[in-house]
Parts: C-alpha cells; structure tokens; sequence
C-alpha cells in the first residue's frame, strides 16, 4: 500500500520535471551562460567603467546613460539604424520570401539550383563585405565599370566617399548575404502545407494573389512573424558589414547603433557608457517587440 | 525550478573545479610561456617558431614559449578582452597606438629595471638611447621594446615626374624638397584626361595625423603644439589660428581641386597603397612596409622611387611616426616577468634581430645586425638609408596621448569632423575650433583625473626632438 | 477582374485553360528562377575572376578585366602550399559538422519540451532568450571570457565544440519547436495507444514528419559555425585550432590585403557548404505531407 503511494509519487514528481529535463540544454545555455552577461551588463551601465581606469571603478546612477542621449550625433544614428533594417530586411524578407514560393514546387535539379540559389549563405560576412567593398570602388570598381558600359550614368559614382550613398555598398551586400535565410526558413514552412489545401483552393480557382494571401501567408504567419522579428534585431545588432565596407564613413554617415557601440566599447574602453546605450537600444526594442507582438496577435498565432 | 538552477550551478562549479586542477598540474619546474602575435604571417610563424625553440635549446630548457597569433584587424579587440579578464599571454606584440591605454590600465609592465639592470643599451644601435628616453617622457617609464626601425617616406612614380616635369625624382631634393614643393607636385601630376591623380590622400581613419605633420612643419613657428602648459587653467593649444585656417585650407585643396579621387574621403592604408600600386595616385605617404606590396605590383623598378619626408621652412622634418610598428612588451599579469624578460632579450642576441629585419624590411636595432650588407647602402634599404640618418630629422611630437581619450579624439571623432570638412559640410575653422576644445578638454580632465601626471607636465609636453642625433646614430656602413 | 472573366469563359475548355496557364505560369517561374542565379553568380564570378589575377592586375585600375589577362594559379598555390589551408578547412568542417549534428540531436528534446508541455517558467525562459538576443553581443565579449577561462575552455578544440553547440541551442531549440507544434498531437496520440512511450513515439512517428525542421536547424547551426570569426578569434590563439575564417581575416595587413589569396581562399570554402546544401536541402523540402501520408 506505502510502496505504491511512494511509486505514484515518484512518478508524479518524474513527470512533473520531465518538462525541465527535456529542456535542460535551453535552461543551461540561458541561466549559466546568458545570464551572467546580461546582469552585468546593467551593473556595469550605473558605473564609471573605464577598462583603462578598473581601479576607479564606481557607480555614478544614471550618468552613462544622460551622456549618451547628449550625444549631437544620436539623432542622425538613430535614423541610419532604423532605415538599414527596414530596407535590409523588408528587401530580404521579398527576395527571400520569393525564392521560397519558387522553389516550392519540386522540379527537375532542384537539389541543385537550391545549392547554387543558397551560396551567400555560405559566405562569411567579411569577405562579403571586403569584395563588395572593391566592387563599388569609385575609380575602377566593376559596378561603376558596368553602370557606365550600360550607359545607365555617365560618369563615375564615389559610393564610399559620397554621404548617403556610402551605406548603398552595405545594403546591398547585407541582402545579398541574408535573404537566404529566409528562404530556408520559409521554405521549410512552406512544406507543412497540406497539397489538398492547395488543390482545393485550385479548384476553387483562386488566383495566384489570392492563394498567397488567403492559403499561403495565413498558414506560415507564425514561422513569419518569428523570424521577421527575429531578422530585426540581428540586423539591428549587426555591425560586421559596416565596419568592414566603410568603417561608418564618410562623417559618420553610414554609422548605425550598434556599429557605433562597438566603436565607443572597443576604441574608448568606456564599457559603461557602451552598456548604457546597448541597454537603451535593448529597451527600445523590447517596447517594439512588444508593440508588434500585440498589434499582430502574436500570443495566439506566433510561434512563442 | 530553484533546485533545477542549483544542479546546473553544481555542474558548472564541478567544471571549475575540474578545469583548476588541470591548471595546477601544469605548473611545476618547467614553465611555458605565451607570445601573441599581432600581425601574423608564414614569414613571421616560421621566425619565431625557429627562435623560440632555439631559446629553449641553447638557453633555458625549463622554458618553453608557446607562439600564439591573432590577425591584426581583430588584434585590438582580443588583446582589450584578454586584458580585462586578467588573461593577457607572457609577452606580446604591440602597436605604437596602443600604448597609452595600456599602460594607463597597468597591463604592460615597465621595463625600467630590466633595461638598466641587463646594460642591453649598449648593444642597441643610438636611435634605441632616442626611443627609450622618448618613451620616459611620454609614459614615465619604458614599456616597450620595438621590433626594429622603420621609417616614413614619401613613394612617387618616378615616370610621372620624368613625363610631366622632364627630370629625374631625384633632382626634386636637389631643388629643395619642402612640404609647399610636395603640395605643388602632386597638383601637377594629376592629369584627369589619363587617369591620374597626385596623391594617395588620406581621408580615413588617423587623417588628423597627417594634417597635424602638415601644419607643425608650415607654421612660422614649427614644432609647437601647446602653449602655457605650466598653467593648466590656461592650457593652449595653438594649431586655431588665422595661419592655421590657411594651411589647412591649402592642403585640403588637395582633394577639393581634385588631386584624389572623391573616395579618398574614407580611405585608410589599404586603398592608399592599393591605389598606389594600381596605378591611379602619384604619390604616397607610408612606411617602409609598403615596399612589399610595391614588389608585388606591375609596378617595374624605374616607374617608382622614394623621396624622404618634406621638410618645414626652416630645414628641419618632422615626423609623426613612433619610428616602429610593432614593438615587444610584457603583461603586467604574469608570474614571469624576469623569464619574460630573458626570453625578449634573446630576440636581439646574435642574428635574431638582423633575420627579423630582414623579413619585414626594417632597419635592426642591435649593433652587431648593422654590419650586416643587406641593410648598407648597396642592399635592398639603401633608399631608406638617407632619411633615417638624416641631420634634420626631428621627432614630432606623439600625437597619441597622454590620455586615451586624446588617441580617441585624434583617432576616431576626429576622422569624422575632417571628413565633414572634406565634404564642405563644415568650415576649416569650425574644425580648427572643435579640435581645440575637444583636445584641449580631454587633456585638462587627464590631467584633473591624474593629478600625479602633473610632475610630468613638462615631460609630456616636451619639445621636438632630434630623431636620430647624428649619422653614427645608426650605424650602417 | 480580366483574370476572373478569363478564367469563367475558359472554364468551358478545360483543357485549353490549363495548358495556357502552365505555360505562363511556367515562364514565370523560370524567369524568376534565373534572376536568383543571376543575382548570386555575379558576385561569386566576380570574386573567382580575382582568385586567378595577380596583384597587379587585381589593383590595376587603368581596366577592368572580366576574364583575367595572364591566368594564374598562383594564388591558390600560395594557399595550400605556404598558407596550408587544409589544416584549416578540415577544423571549419569539423566544427560545422559536429555542432550542427549536436544542436540536431539536443535541439530535438528541447525542442519537444517547449512544444509539447506546459511548464512553469517555460514564458520566462522564452522571455529571457528574447532579451538576450536583443542585448548587443559585444557587452557580452568580456563577461564570456571570464565564463570560459574558469571553465578552462580557452584555447582548447573542446571549448571551441561547447561555445559553438551552446552558442546554437536557444535559436535552434525555438526554431525546432516551431517545427513540433506544426505536427498534430493526434499524431503522437495515436502512437501512444498502440504502446509507445514518449521516446518511441518521437523515434517512430514524429522524426520522419520533422525531417524538413532537422534539416532546417542543421543548416542553420551549419552555416552559424561556418561563417563564425569572432569566436574563434577571441577565444582561441592557437593557429592549429583556426578556421577558414580567421587565416582568411589574418590576410588583411595593416598596410595591405592580399586579394588574390583571400579571395581563393573565399572560393574553395564555398564548395564544402555547396555539396551539404545540395545533400541536406532534399530534406528541407521533403515535405510534412509526405511522412504523414506514408503514415
């Protein structure tokens, strides 16, 4: 009779944490490893943190992060971050969406079109960046080689040493490089859509418009909205490109947030400030994640 | 869900714990030390490899030295990282830029006693006396030891000038080589009709230095940079003139008229010597290490030459450079500071140093390497030569520093504000003015911050000085 | 409105309707088919064309070459004979494969927990790995160190396969879950009245309908590792623990780039990923539907 009270409770309490046992590998990497980093980064944010001064080491309450809104050039950065990730991933989000839709149907040498259709993917980003650094060369660059052989312009463009039209280079090799990224994903997605429901809405005989937005988007919005969401803030968080293709130049032109951040982390060793504005940046976004994730009904469609 | 958090605490303390003893068991008699390569290449693994082992052969069998490398677009960051977690290798390479923020952060030890107790001056060459008594000025002490001499100069193409002024690049010394003299002829080798512009200019990254060089040479009085600097209520500085403005303007016409591509807004070393070789600039202001691109170029042997440095309107040139680009030092964070040392010293015993300099194209720094005809006036250098040991060449002063917020100034916001200047965004005299506040700020609060810098003052700020002394200085037969 | 009046009148042909429509429908997609090739030949022709330049060629600005004018395997000469590229094209591959099996693997239980149950602080967890990716990884760069070195995975093959596989989990872990929850419950249900316990019923009924998502986080952890630097970098100096990336970034000088090298060296790292694509993408794509139906 005790026994058997015992062995229920055993396996009450075993399936009470077999949920966590599944999980452990996430609560690992999200409690002992992630965490720590976080929680100093907002320790460090209240204090004069200078790698160059650790033995003066204090808090000074909110003072990075006053100094950081003074910043003049906070406006200007603001907006150069804001329109990278729209133009980058809204044009990723397209072509990568689009490549999905094409590959979706099974065709004669798929396997090998896909290889070839997801090569960036395989490309690191520096070397993305260094070569289309040398494309876009002003003087000898072959995209101002082939502009003028297509007698699209007449003269030769400076890209890199003209305000506004430095940061072109970097979007185009930032789309080049990710939308992929997308169509793996939503090609996978794409999968799971059961063929009946295609043929009948065939039968029906909607058109190629209506099957996208009434069959198609509907039944991946969630693998949608998460990786859109999640595409934003990487790309807001990505500064790689930027440094290698104009190191934020000319002016600053091309600077986004966080390509700035690392500039005042790594070039000052200031990491309080640095952590001041990354946990400003982080807030904001989380208020926009927040913002989306009620506007699109995410609780009940999203994927989390 | 709390007992779930201890279990992984527990496990990752059992790893701690693990990863200490096997720590603890490596130490013993036996002592292997670090080295960190900052720019790392065949020629330099095999170099040091070579010598390390050599080390540990002839000279102490109890230390080993493991070679370690980073690439040098990365170098900065992981060697900031290592620091701050109290990881820094044994002995590392550094970049002259450097140094301020690291010895402010006591990460690199002073090599004050090392240098004085071992008597190793006297086995350098004489510009070694000018380097470590510049760096007690700047910093205090001496924190680094270089890797070898090298020097700036001015690469042109030799054809250009044949073509367009109808003599030899030679002859331009002759005729009296000043900074107005070099401004003149990169105008008149730009040609648009065939492609050419007179000048690599650097817009990018470390242009401030350029312009700084530039107008401590021009102005009426060259070679000083503060005023009042007994005074630091009153602390000055001075490059926010008038005279200044017209300097500026006039050397900023260089890319305003055309004499570089519009690019040349943002380019740093790579596309200047790129561009050099390519064959769309006519001139280049670099360092010797360029010489290997060059090689490497279509570039044939009479289409380019070297010319040394401008020099200001009273005969003296005036450089910005440390006189190296990588330099040896040792972390303020390991236990083996004298075995450090021993092993550094090794590096310029014997041939060592001659076969490093001969890899990089520098010139050596140990006496006994200058016999050695590779860098005599008949070897591959001799075009150096003339410069390094030149009568006029004085030191300018270090324009990185004393604080690393000056560097950042200099370095980074500085770029940007010129930049803006280059686009006519800004006025040459609301960038004269920035960088007098900004310079002048940083260094007031260094010194608020640092009151014991203040003993140093006159050492910080200190003259120009005579780079190398007299032609003995480096003793190159 | 003409589509719909096309498609009524051509209801009364059946035969023509659909013959006409495939073919457009067909144009369409190959069109759109090259325009993808296209768009990612040209830059890789581009950096091909560079490999197999010399530097005077590659820096010569007086034209620009689409075809080289002296062909030259120099290049590539210098990457496996003086740079030894093998060593570190076997260490991308070794990290790539061994991570991207792992994450699989692990990802698949962690992936079913946080599908499949409901758990205290499973939205916390979530929460937390939201905040975390928006925190900009370079506060992190310090703090991890720190973690690394007391775990003594600092310039050790073992801690570069931990950074990489813990590095992968929590984006692997949602995006595996996404997976599950697209898979009915009905599925596994039925599983568990013919007997099968939990294990068995993700083994025999649920893997074979979540191959496109394994195939999914497999490329994904694949090419996360493959394209690393900074990790690499930071945690590792050792130069027999480097991958294709690091050597290809240390031939950036401080005065130079040797465009040639890097570039060929760019190349060759992009056959390995083409021939794993070209194996793992057959999964990606083959479909829920399919496994179901079998079932």
């Amino acid at each position: 009779m005790n026994s058997t009270i015992k062995l229920r409770r055993r396996r009450k309490i075993l399936k009470a944490i077999e949920p966590y046992l599944f999980c452990l590998p996430l609560i690992f990497c999200l409690f002992g490893l992630f965490a720590y980093p976080m929680i100093r980064a907002v320790i460090i944010s209240f204090q004069r943190y200078k790698l160059t001064e650790l033995k003066k080491v204090r808090f000074i309450g909110f003072d990075n992060y006053i100094n950081s809104l003074r910043d003049k050039n906070l406006g200007m950065i603001t907006w150069n971050s804001i329109k990278y990730v729209v133009i980058v991933v809204g044009l990723q989000f397209v072509l990568g969406f689009g490549l999905a839709l094409a590959l979706r149907r099974p065709f004669r040498f798929r396997n090998v079109y896909q290889a070839v259709a997801f090569i960036p993917y395989a490309l690191s980003g520096f070397v993305c960046g260094l070569m289309f650094r040398w494309s876009f060369n002003g003087e000898y660059g072959v995209v101002n080689d082939l502009l003028m052989k297509l007698h699209i312009t007449s003269s030769k463009i400076a890209f890199l040493g003209t305000p506004g039209l430095s940061i072109i280079p970097v979007y185009v090799a930032a789309i080049w490089l990710g939308y992929q990224f997308f169509a793996i994903m939503l090609l996978a997605a794409l999968q799971s859509i059961p063929q009946e429901v295609y043929e009948s809405a065939e039968l029906d005989g909607c058109g190629w418009w209506r099957r996208l937005f009434s069959i198609i988007i509907p039944y991946i919005r969630p693998t949608l909205l998460t990786i859109l969401m999640l595409r934003v803030v990487w790309t807001f968080n990505s500064y790689e490109l930027i440094y290698v293709i104009t190191e934020g130049g000319p002016a600053s032109s091309s600077e986004t947030l966080t390509s700035y951040l690392f500039t005042r982390a790594y070039s000052n060793l200031d990491f309080g400030a640095a952590s001041a504005l990354g946990l400003m940046f982080a807030v904001v976004l989380l208020i926009c994640a927040g913002i989306y994730m009620k506007l699109t009904k995410y609780n009940q469609a999203g994927d989390f | 869900m709390k007992k779930l958090v201890s279990l992984v605490l527990a496990v990752a303390l059992i790893m701690t714990a693990m990863a200490m003893v096997s720590v603890a068991g490596a130490s013993g008699e036996k002592i292997t030390l670090t080295f960190l390569d900052i720019s790392p290449r065949e020629a330099r693994a095999t170099y040091y490899n070579d010598v390390f082992a050599r080390y540990t052969a002839e000279k102490n069998p109890n230390v080993t030295i493991e070679y370690e490398e980073v690439p040098w677009d990365d170098a900065h960051t992981k060697v900031v990282t290592m620091a701050a977690t109290n990881d820094l290798p044994d002995l590392l390479n550094c970049s002259p830029g450097w140094i301020t923020e690291f010895k402010d952060s006591d990460w690199i030890a002073s090599l004050d006693d090392y240098v004085a107790d071992s008597g190793i001056t006297d086995t350098f060459v004489g510009s070694m006396k000018t380097i470590f008594d510049k760096q007690v000025e700047d910093y205090g002490h001496i924190y680094i030891i270089p890797d070898g001499l090298t020097t700036s100069c001015i690469y042109v193409r030799a054809d250009w000038i044949k073509e367009t002024l109808g003599i030899e690049y030679t002859e331009l010394i002759d005729e009296g080589w000043t900074w107005e003299r070099y401004l003149q002829l990169c105008h008149e080798l730009t040609d648009p009709e065939k492609g050419r512009y007179g000048i690599s200019f650097r817009g990018g990254m470390g242009s401030v230095d350029r312009i700084t060089e530039y107008m401590m040479a021009m102005r009426s009085e060259p070679g000083v940079m503060w005023a009042n600097t007994d005074n630091m209520d009153e602390l000055d500085y001075l490059y926010n003139t008038e005279e200044d403005v017209t300097l500026l303007n006039e050397y900023l016409s260089l890319y305003w008229d055309g004499c570089a591509p519009t690019d040349a807004v943002n380019w740093a070393f790579v596309e200047m010597v790129d561009n050099f070789c390519g064959g769309l600039t006519g001139t280049l202001f670099n360092d010797m290490e360029v010489v290997a691109s060059i090689l490497a170029s279509d570039l044939t042997e009479d289409q380019w030459g070297v010319l040394p440095v401008p020099s200001a309107m009273d005969g003296r040139i005036f450089m910005g450079v440390n006189g190296n680009t990588y330099s040896y030092a040792i972390s303020n964070q390991t236990e083996y500071k004298d075995e450090a040392w021993d092993v550094l010293s090794y590096l310029y015993e014997g041939t060592n140093n001659a076969d490093y300099c001969k890899i990089m194209t520098l010139f050596p720094l140990s006496l006994s390497a200058t016999e050695d005809p590779f860098f005599g006036e008949d070897g591959p250098m001799a075009g150096f030569l003339y410069e390094i040991n030149s009568p006029d060449l004085w030191k300018a002063e270090s324009t990185y520093g004393p604080s690393p917020e000056v560097t950042q100034i200099d370095l980074y916001d500085g770029t940007a504000e010129l930049q803006k200047v280059l686009l006519k965004q800004e006025s040459v005299e609301d960038f004269l003015a920035w960088y007098d506040d900004h310079i002048t700020e940083a260094t007031k609060t260094y010194f608020e911050e640092n009151p014991e810098q203040l003993e140093r003052v006159d050492q910080i700020f200190g003259k120009v000085e005579p780079y190398a002394t007299s032609r003995d200085a480096v003793s190159i037969k | 409105m003409a589509q719909r009046a096309l498609q009524q009148s051509s209801s009364y042909r059946p035969h023509y309707r659909r013959r006409f429509r495939w073919k457009w429908g067909e144009f369409g997609r190959v069109c759109v088919l090259i325009f993808y090739v296209l768009v990612v030949i040209a830059p890789i022709y581009w950096m091909f064309i560079t490999s197999v330049k010399s530097y005077g060629e590659i820096v010569n600005v007086k034209e620009v070459t689409y075809w080289p004018q002296t062909f030259t395997t120099a290049n590539y000469e210098e990457l496996f004979n003086a740079i030894d590229f093998g060593i570190y094209l076997k260490n991308s591959l070794l990290y790539a494969f061994v991570t991207a099996l792992t994450v699989v693997v692990i990802t698949m239980m962690s992936g079913y927990g946080m599908s499949r149950y409901q758990f205290r602080g499973k939205g916390f967890m979530l929460g937390m790995w939201l905040v975390a990716q928006m925190i900009p990884g370079i506060l992190g760069t310090i703090p991890m160190y720190v973690i690394y070195s007391k775990l003594g995975l600092i310039n050790t093959r073992t801690g570069l396969f931990f950074m990489f596989i813990t590095g992968q989990i929590p984006f692997c872990t949602i995006t595996m879950r996404a997976f599950f929850d697209r898979i009915p419950v009905s599925l596994e249900e039925a599983a568990f009245v013919d007997g099968c316990n939990r294990v068995q019923a993700i083994f025999r009924i649920i893997l074979p309908v979540l191959l496109p998502g394994m195939a999914a986080v497999f490329v994904f952890a694949f090419t996360a590792v493959w394209n690393d630097l900074m990790t690499c970098v930071i945690y590792t100096s050792k130069k027999k623990l480097w991958t294709i990336n690091v050597i290809l970034k240390s031939m950036i000088g401080r005065v130079s780039v040797n465009w040639g090298t890097l570039m060929a060296g760019g190349i060759i790292a992009l056959l390995p990923t083409i021939v794993v694509f070209a194996f793992v993408q057959r999964y990606v794509v083959s479909g829920l539907t399919a496994g179901a139906v079998k079932e």
